[in-house]
């Protein structure tokens, strides 16, 4: 039951970075949807038509029959690698609003400052709809 | 190392039917130990890249904001590898020396 938990779980992000491939240059998967199963998690960066790159990994575990992302990171980067933003909910910024959910800005300079997120909740649905705002793109792909 | 599977617009459209059948017909094809090895692979790559075994790394750093010594979604990437890894062992039951072999 748990292996068609997480292999659903899989499809479903699939499904919603094809709602906007019309943005995206190459959507790299490290593992297939099969992985998943062995690994409980996700390890794909995708491309964008600018050269910018998302990279997400989510680590999750099944509760009560549901799929939770119990760790996530995404990074979105710009062609040259520097940061633009990420998000991650690494319980290390306790005095922020939406600890442990948390974002950065910017490229790392120093002591990498913490900001309370400004999507919610964090899911790869809510990053990608950012980055196509980002990139000025308004239809989204059916 | 697996390849990274890359797909380029537009995506196949993949039914639900498909989707099932994808699982079913493809669930046996890989063995939890092949997938260890794998694993191992990529976490070997981090410690050869960054001179350091992954728990002197986590010791040393175990927080992402490591100043610009790597870059930040590679120290993600690595724990997201070195954690999946040590549960793997644990699951399955594996010995370090038998997946390393």
């Amino acid at each position: 039951m748990s292996e068609y938990l997480f292999v659903n779980y899989y499809w479903q992000l699939y499904d919603v970075v094809a709602q906007h491939q019309d943005i995206i240059a190459n959507f790299n998967q490290i593992e297939d949807h099969l992985d998943v199963i062995f690994f409980e998690r996700i390890r794909w960066d995708i491309e964008f038509i600018d050269g910018s790159k998302l990279v997400a990994r989510i680590e999750i575990e099944i509760s009560e029959r549901k799929v939770l992302e119990k760790e996530y990171y995404y990074g979105y980067y710009d062609r040259n690698e520097n940061r633009l933003f990420s998000y991650d909910n690494t319980p290390h910024h306790e005095w922020i609003s939406t600890a442990p959910h948390h974002m950065h800005r910017g490229q790392i300079a120093g002591l990498d400052k913490a900001y309370p997120t400004d999507i919610r909740p964090v899911t790869l649905a809510n990053v990608l709809a950012k980055i196509r705002k980002f990139l000025g793109v308004d239809a989204v792909y059916d | 190392m697996r390849q990274k599977i890359t797909l380029k617009p537009p995506f196949p459209k993949v039914s639900e039917r498909d989707k099932r059948l994808r699982f079913l017909s493809s669930n046996a094809n890989r063995s939890p130990k092949e997938a260890a090895k794998d694993e191992l692979a990529y976490i070997r790559a981090y410690e050869t890249k960054y001179g350091m075994s992954s728990e002197q790394f986590f010791e040393k750093y175990p927080d992402h904001r490591v100043n610009g010594l790597i870059p930040e979604h590679e120290w993600f990437d690595w724990r997201l590898c070195y954690s999946t890894f040590q549960k793997m062992l644990k699951r399955y039951n594996f010995t370090l020396e038998e997946i390393d072999e």
